[in-house]
């Protein structure tokens, strides 16, 4: 035996010693009404990353000007009242802009309703939307992912804006474990989305918690081949980094993206 | 019969006790032991070891759990079994999978220390598992401890295979971290 399996042996015979309270639970029915999954994350992330098309967010400037203004903005949403924790750009191989995606955690239960009301103005309008390939540009807010906390009265919210122009059709299998299909979006991108109960991401869920700024969130781009790119980090802090448990997430943190993020879109 | 009347069977040296282990728990350690050895008669020689096991401990130990007390017995038996069969680079069961996927935890490189003892892995072990979420130990258990296939957990957990790939995944990922980070292995 060479030494790996032998290493290998060794901790599945520590594995094996595993204390007896383990083995028990491990086999007993399931019931997913044992779980304490109130929580749930709905996830919906966009899979269509992009051929060609606006490179900056001065396009997305001009798309507004053309009528495509963003269907909820973050002015309708009051930033005062949210705590972004995520903003990520996603470009391509040269460096052009390809997608903003940022997501925001609200708590104040007021706000809450507004957002909710604006999501759905949104969505509604979304659904009346035609089709915009040929006119390229950003589509604004055409996927509004919210995330609904049950027992915590709280939600996130990303949005995403992004190029339209992808080639759905090269966009046909799953693309990662845990994710599905969901639509085919009628402006040409699909939408993924994928449940996650709150366990097992529950402690560090909630050790995440104690950091307003923390986020659980999942990530997946494929390319147009449908070839996994990255999976990013399911704990980033407001600047994208892994969120190590231990690690707060500071005021400065929080100032510095939202002056980053009104830097670029003049809000 | 009760658990506890069944350990007081052993307490009292009455070989009734062995009677109603098998009857309570014979399929549960030959399973635990099946499903690493592939086999039904070797399954049934851990079974054995198990009740001579429990006859030898008991007591003065005293199980919380006798399942599991008899199964971990018999786990150990097939491990010992497999060690052997290792050594003739011969194989069977679910666990070879199983082992390939743990091994994942070890970290590449080869000159890695020595081999921790025994105690001091299984303590760190035992510490990850209570550190894990119940689904996400429930699973590994399942998957490690028990040996079960992919395709039985996602059955068991109402899921697909996909999301028990994806949690194995990422709880061996962190079982490796661990030991990595208290220089276990």
């Amino acid at each position: 035996m060479n030494d790996r399996d032998e290493k290998t042996f060794l901790l599945a015979e520590a594995l094996g010693e595993a204390d007896e309270k383990f083995i028990d639970e491990a086999e007993k029915e399931y019931s997913p009404g044992r779980k304490r999954a109130q929580i749930a994350l709905i996830i919906i992330l966009c899979a269509a990353l992009v051929l060609g098309g606006v490179s900056s967010l001065a396009a997305k400037k001009k798309a507004a000007k053309r009528g495509l203004a963003p269907l909820v903005t973050f002015s309708d949403l009051a930033p005062q009242e949210m705590t972004l924790t995520k903003w990520e750009r996603f470009t391509d191989a040269q460096g052009e802009l390809r997608a903003l995606h940022w997501t925001q955690r609200i708590t104040d239960e007021t706000f809450q309703r507004r957002v909710l009301q604006l999501l759905d103005e949104a969505q509604i309008k979304t659904a009346r939307e035609e089709p915009r390939q040929a006119q390229g540009g950003y589509v604004p807010s055409d996927s509004v992912h919210l995330v609904i906390h049950e027992d915590e009265l709280t939600y996130d919210i990303s949005i995403s804006y992004r190029d339209i122009r992808s080639d759905a059709e090269t966009l046909e299998t799953s693309i990662g474990v845990g994710m599905e299909k969901t639509k085919k979006h009628k402006a040409g991108f699909y939408v993924w989305q994928c449940v996650l109960e709150r366990e097992p991401f529950e402690r560090l869920f909630e050790e995440l918690w104690e950091y307003s700024g923390g986020q659980v969130t999942m990530s997946v781009r494929t390319d147009l081949n449908n070839t996994l790119i990255d999976e990013r980090a399911l704990w980033t802090r407001p600047d994208g980094n892994p969120l190590a448990p231990d690690t707060p997430v500071t005021e400065a943190d929080r100032g510095g993206i939202w002056d980053e993020f009104r830097a670029e879109t003049g809000k | 019969m009760r658990d506890e009347e069944i350990v007081e069977l052993y307490r009292r040296r009455d070989e009734r006790a062995i009677e109603e282990s098998q009857k309570k728990y014979g399929e549960y350690c030959r399973a635990a032991a099946r499903r690493l050895l592939g086999s039904e008669l070797d399954a049934q020689e851990c079974e054995n070891d198990a009740y001579a096991g429990a006859w030898n401990a008991i007591p003065p130990h005293s199980p919380e759990a006798l399942g599991p007390f008899l199964a971990k017995i018999a786990r150990r038996a097939a491990m010992k079994k497999l060690r052997e069969r290792a050594a003739e680079k011969r194989g069977g069961g679910e666990l070879p999978a199983a082992f390939e996927e743990l091994s994942e935890c070890l970290p590449a490189r080869e000159d890695t220390a020595a081999a921790a003892e025994g105690k001091e892995l299984t303590a760190a072990v035992n510490a990850f598992l209570s550190g894990l979420a119940e689904t996400e130990r429930r699973m590994f258990v399942c998957r490690y401890w028990w040996a079960e296939s992919v395709s039985d957990i996602a059955a068991r957990f109402g899921c697909g295979e996909s999301k028990v790939k994806m949690k194995l995944a990422r709880t061996r990922k962190k079982l490796r971290a661990r030991l990595e980070k208290e220089g276990l292995l």
